[in-house]
């Protein structure tokens, strides 16, 4: 194949309306594409309400660069993962790609946008590579895509139309029955699966997504020059400074951390170590939520700081002044952002050990694991650090490097045009007139 | 000849009188016919024998109607005796219909008796009558009364009447008037007016009216009429309740009163008054009235009667009434519920009663629990039951069959007290399906309550029971796509009451290539259909599905659905889907199909599994020895694995929820029967009947759709365990006989 490749990437947000992690990695792979020769990407993003929709089509822009594109829908039904408004997904989001004539389409996500428009781009473009890149589980789970369990937290490991039930009283077993198979069945039309860990890669062919078509492929991220580790000063020299990047929602167990780090004697906690909690979206949460954090916040007192949001690019110097990065979700975690960020920076990081925490993070290697969810257990690790500096050295050098995003490009690119010569061959053994014709 | 308010013997007796007096030769009789059976002969001369003035006499008659027969004869001396005459008599002669064919007529049988010739012109009813006052003189009243009489005895037809009112009209000219006729809601009739003749008491009447004399005895009083003509008195009667005699048809009585045979016609300016009414007007007039103690309390009790007005409330004994529910159901079928504060057990009946139909409550209604009535009450001084009075259950339900036609008579209730008084409670009744109505009732009633069970055995189940259904009618269709349903059978999606979000099935049936291709036909209620159907239609068009949707006009369930959506079709074979099911995996229709074609014109069914892998429904048979659960679904709940390497198998009723079946199937069997209120039983119901009309039913458990129950299908799941039972128990009763008749028909030797 000599001529350009084209490639379509879909995501459920723009990186500069909403600041998840799918984001950045979508976009992170739509820019690294365009690093590599003879590919060309455009990036479409969903957006919807309170953006106001033009009346001229769904289709729209934010002054975004020319590569990128937005597309407003807002006829979305959570539950079935499946967008209402077919007629815009045929008026414009089939005239765009028509006029694109991409080689290969792939979702990350199909939150907001709906399973029609896979089922809509497979119909309009049958020889092209299909792909949809799962960020979580939200086509196995209903509970945010979490796969952790209402009202009590628990961890999920197996979905069913009944335990979905048992989550959701409100909602019928045969509803979650439907779902199950429409979304299985909607993704089914896909020609590949991409898993940036191989802990979700495993759950998503558990439940059903044919193994042959998963792969595992870690988010990169747009690799610079690491920040250089903290100045130690004072008589005391202690790895003592510990960070929390992320969203502030309840299954990142911000409250178990908070909780640990109160548990910590004061003798050993002494009066210069520090928590820093850089954390968005406190303001989208439950309203008791909201309230629970704030008071717990204030009630640690000195040891606790909250700085609030922070912007991607923030993080080379906010790591600047921190020691351990802590990841205490209490939900499985796929691939954060911030572990690659920490192994950029080289920070040891303490994690929940499970899901793609523990994956990505080997224990005494690139970090300490604590059961998840335990407060009293992070706060032996806790103390542990403390009374010990040669753990922290020891941990930043036999830390790994991270994925870099035009490595991860590439990777993607590779298994694009292995997809793409699978394709042909299999469409050229039904019909060998179909050699002469154009892809 | 018919006798009208206007005939000329009314109006100038004197003009006929003096023809008659021409017409009457010694020598010659003149004939009257009076009906098809009888004819009035008038002649001069002795024919009696002895001292009698009338008596039967063998006579001889030539002609046509040869022969000799038995006739009774009236004889009386004549006014005006001449040399030829002294006597003049009148017979009654029974005849054929013709009435020209006798010439001559013989009294006596000895050769030697006179002969008469006929007069070939006969005469009016008002001319004969005429004839015998003429010659009878002061005795023609008793002659008159004396043939009346005679005919009065016999088999009158309407004519016959007509001719007896003509007679006693001319020889009692205004001999009195009915004025008022009063209808009643029970059915019986209230005559009033004034009469000469008329007496206090029992007195046989024939009423004048109808195609059929129909005679009474009927219970006079009587009342002062002081603008009546002197001696006249007024009366008032009631007429029972009879089809025979409607009270706009009644022209006049014929009566016998103690001077002797009366009539009295309907006044031409009669009042009619409506059943409202009536009980108010004999009240009126019950003061001034006297008669026999019977006929004063008959009449009583029509002052009495239902006006309209509800009178529970006004008794002065502590008895109250009130219903909460009352339904009507095809067929007159009535489901009635509420309660009766009665501690002191005044009441001695109770009867639920529209028009001329009645029936009784209190002997077939269960009885439950009120304590918000018993409460209501006790606070009251006036009602707490007095020392001796006991606690009682104050709730019934009760279900009753009343005629049905549809006079715009309402519906009461009537309470007999022990002191024969009557109290009422009319009520308006719903008028809805008796699935509905039973539906309704039980779900107004706590689960927990002890009388439920007696509640569901006496009174809903019967009143389910051989509940008529109507097919559903469509009342829109709309198609997408290029509908051809001869390309492959359509596949017929019904989705009912519970199913509201089909889209992911209309996904999952375009996401199957087998299935894509397919003629698919939804078929929903009308209410959905406005609803859904511009959204459903866009869909289809997205998904690329040739689709048509129906629109039934009143709400069902999935089968209701599937019956209105295959009368939308006119293929030969169709695929039936409930829209609960989602397939599982692709190819199912293919296989259905194939299998299809080697069955032709039967039916088959793939396995229901639920979601958790154990089967649903994998088949019904007739069970060889259970009497209680006469037809199982024998692997329901056992692993799916259990059945899916099975070959295909021979069942006694196939699942309506899923199956390729010859089209027209549903309707040869009679449609779904309709006392039913879930589907379960239901299903499986038309699945026996339509096995047994001669379509083969079939499992073929290589194929499965998934499928769930759902508790939405009812408010509360004390209300499904209650569906179902009722359900089983109507399946029951329907099918245990027939089900045991066969296994009897079986053990007999051949």
């Amino acid at each position: 194949m000599n001529e350009q490749l084209r490639v379509l990437v879909v995501s459920h947000a723009h990186p500069t309306v909403s600041l998840g992690g799918a984001e950045i990695a979508s976009h992170n792979l739509h820019r690294g594409l365009n690093a590599l020769p003879d590919v060309r990407s455009v990036y479409l993003a969903r957006v919807g309400h309170p953006v106001p929709r033009h009346a001229a089509s769904a289709l729209m822009s934010f002054r975004l660069a020319e590569d990128e594109l937005l597309f407003h829908t807002d006829d979305y039904d959570h539950f079935l993962l499946s967008n209402g408004d077919t007629q815009a997904i045929t008026r414009d989001l089939l005239r765009f790609a028509r006029d694109l004539r991409p080689h290969v389409v792939h979702f990350h996500h199909v939150l907001g946008i709906g399973l029609e428009a896979l089922y809509a781009l497979r119909e309009a473009f049958p020889h092209a590579a299909i792909l949809v890149t799962f960020h979580e589980y939200l086509s196995i789970c209903h509970n945010h895509g979490q796969m952790v369990k209402r009202p009590a937290g628990q961890l999920c490991e197996t979905a069913s139309p009944i335990a979905c039930h048992g989550c959701f009283p409100d909602i019928p077993v045969s509803d979650f029955l439907k779902r199950e198979l429409f979304a299985r069945g909607m993704l089914g039309l896909a020609d590949a699966f991409v898993s940036p860990s191989r802990f979700l890669a495993e759950r998503y062919i558990k439940w059903g997504v044919e193994e042959d078509k998963v792969c595992v492929i870690e988010n990169g991220i747009a690799v610079e020059a690491a920040a250089p580790a903290r100045e130690l000063q004072g008589p005391k020299q202690r790895r003592n400074r510990f960070a929390y990047f992320g969203q502030m929602t309840p299954f990142k167990g911000v409250d178990v951390l908070i909780d640990a780090i109160l548990r910590v004697p004061k003798d050993i906690w002494g009066d210069d170590s520090c928590l820093m909690i850089f954390g968005g979206n406190l303001e989208r949460q439950p309203v008791e939520f909201q309230e629970r954090m704030k008071k717990l916040i204030a009630d640690a007192g000195q040891r606790v700081r909250f700085y609030g949001a922070y912007q991607n690019a923030d993080v080379p110097r906010l790591m600047r002044s921190v020691d351990w990065v802590v990841l205490p979700s209490v939900w499985w975690e796929n691939s954060p952002v911030v572990i690659q960020e920490a192994l950029l920076h080289r920070r040891p990081m303490i994690c929940s050990d499970i899901g793609g925490m523990a994956e990505k993070v080997r224990n005494g290697q690139d970090g300490l694991h604590f059961r998840a969810g335990s407060s009293q257990d992070l706060a032996d690790r806790i103390v542990e650090v403390l009374g010990d500096n040669q753990t922290w050295d020891r941990l930043r050098a036999s830390m790994r490097q991270p994925a870099d995003h035009l490595g991860c490009a590439r990777d993607h690119f590779k298994l694009y045009r292995t997809l793409l010569r699978q394709k042909r061959d299999a469409a050229m053994a039904e019909n060998p007139a179909l050699l002469s014709h154009p892809l | 000849m018919l006798v009208t308010e206007q005939s000329p013997a009314v109006a100038n007796p004197m003009a006929v009188k003096h023809g008659a007096s021409r017409t009457l030769r010694p020598g010659k009789v003149i004939g009257c016919r009076v009906d098809e059976t009888t004819l009035l002969i008038i002649g001069l001369g002795r024919v009696l024998a002895g001292e009698a003035v009338a008596r039967e006499v063998i006579v001889g008659v030539e002609g046509d109607q040869a022969g000799t027969r038995s006739a009774f004869v009236s004889e009386w001396r004549l006014a005006a005796p001449s040399p030829r005459a002294k006597h003049g008599f009148a017979a009654l002669l029974p005849t054929g219909a013709t009435d020209r064919a006798i010439t001559t007529i013989r009294f006596g049988d000895e050769e030697t008796s006179a002969r008469y010739i006929f007069t070939p012109r006969l005469v009016s009813a008002e001319e004969a009558a005429a004839i015998v006052a003429e010659t009878a003189g002061p005795q023609s009243d008793a002659v008159i009364d004396r043939l009346v009489d005679v005919l009065m005895a016999g088999n009158l037809d309407r004519r016959g009447l007509l001719t007896i009112t003509a007679l006693l009209q001319a020889a009692h000219p205004n001999d009195g008037f009915i004025e008022l006729i009063g209808e009643s809601h029970e059915g019986t009739t209230f005559l009033q007016g004034w009469s000469r003749g008329i007496a206090p008491g029992p007195c046989r009447v024939s009423v004048v009216g109808n195609a059929t004399p129909v005679a009474w005895e009927c219970n006079i009083a009587v009342f002062p009429r002081p603008d009546a003509p002197d001696g006249a008195a007024g009366f008032v009667g009631l007429l029972p309740a009879t089809k025979d005699a409607r009270a706009r048809d009644i022209e006049g009585l014929v009566f016998r009163a103690r001077a002797g045979w009366r009539y009295a016609a309907v006044h031409p300016r009669k009042r009619f008054v409506g059943p409202l009414e009536t009980p108010e007007h004999v009240r009126s007039i019950l003061p001034r009235t006297h008669g026999a103690p019977d006929a004063l309390l008959s009449l009583r009790s029509a002052a009495n009667s239902f006006d309209g007005k509800e009178t529970v409330s006004s008794l002065p004994f502590p008895v109250r009434m009130g219903i909460d529910n009352i339904f009507e159901a095809d067929g007159g079928k009535l489901l009635a519920s509420g309660w009766l504060y009665d501690p002191d057990a005044h009441v001695a009946e109770v009867r639920l009663r529209r028009f001329d139909g009645s029936v009784r409550l209190d002997e077939r209604w269960t009885r439950l629990d009120r304590p918000d009535v018993t409460d209501s009450f006790n606070d009251q001084q006036h009602f707490a039951p007095s020392i001796r009075g006991e606690l009682r259950a104050h709730g019934f339900i009760a279900h009753a069959k009343l005629p049905s036609e549809d006079h715009g008579s309402p519906l009461y209730f009537e309470l007999t007290l022990r002191d024969s008084r009557r109290a009422f409670l009319p009520v308006k009744p719903t008028r809805i399906s008796a699935r509905l109505a039973a539906l309704r009732q039980i779900g107004s009633i706590d689960p927990t309550n002890n009388a439920l069970p007696a509640i569901v055995d006496a009174q809903i189940v019967p009143f389910l029971a051989k509940s008529e259904r109507s097919t559903p009618v469509t009342d829109a269709v709309l198609d997408v796509g290029a509908f051809n349903q001869e390309s492959t059978p359509p596949i017929v999606i019904g989705a009912g009451e519970g199913e509201e979000n089909i889209s992911p099935l209309l996904a999952l049936l375009a996401l199957d290539p087998e299935t894509r291709r397919a003629p698919i036909v939804i078929a929903m209620p009308a209410d959905r259909f406005r609803r859904q159907a511009a959204r459903l239609k866009e869909l289809a068009r997205f998904y690329g599905l040739s689709a048509r949707f129906v629109s039934a006009k009143e709400a069902g369930d999935f089968y209701d659905m599937l019956e209105a959506g295959t009368l939308a079709l006119s293929c030969e074979t169709v695929v039936s889907l409930s829209a609960s099911l989602v397939p599982r995996g692709r190819g199912w229709y293919g296989k259905l199909l194939a299998t299809a074609a080697t069955l032709k014109g039967s039916m088959i069914s793939p396995v229901l599994a639920y979601e958790d892998h154990s089967i649903r429904w994998a088949g019904n048979w007739i069970d060889g020895d259970g009497d209680d659960v006469p037809v199982v679904g024998r692997y329901a709940g056992y692993p799916l694995k259990a059945v899916t390497a099975m070959k295909l198998t021979r069942i006694a009723a196939a699942s309506l929820e899923c199956c390729v079946m010859p089209r027209d199937a549903l309707s040869r069997a009679g449609g779904f029967a309709g006392g039913y209120l879930g589907a379960q039983e239901k299903g499986l119901d038309l699945g026996l009947r339509l096995n047994r009309s001669g379509i083969s039913s079939y499992l073929l458990p290589s194929v499965q759709m998934w499928g769930c129950d759902d508790a939405r299908d009812w408010d509360n799941p004390a209300t499904a365990t209650l569906v179902e039972e009722i359900d089983r128990k109507i399946f029951k009763i329907e099918w245990s006989p027939v089900i045991a008749g066969e296994k009897h028909a079986e053990k007999r030797p051949a």
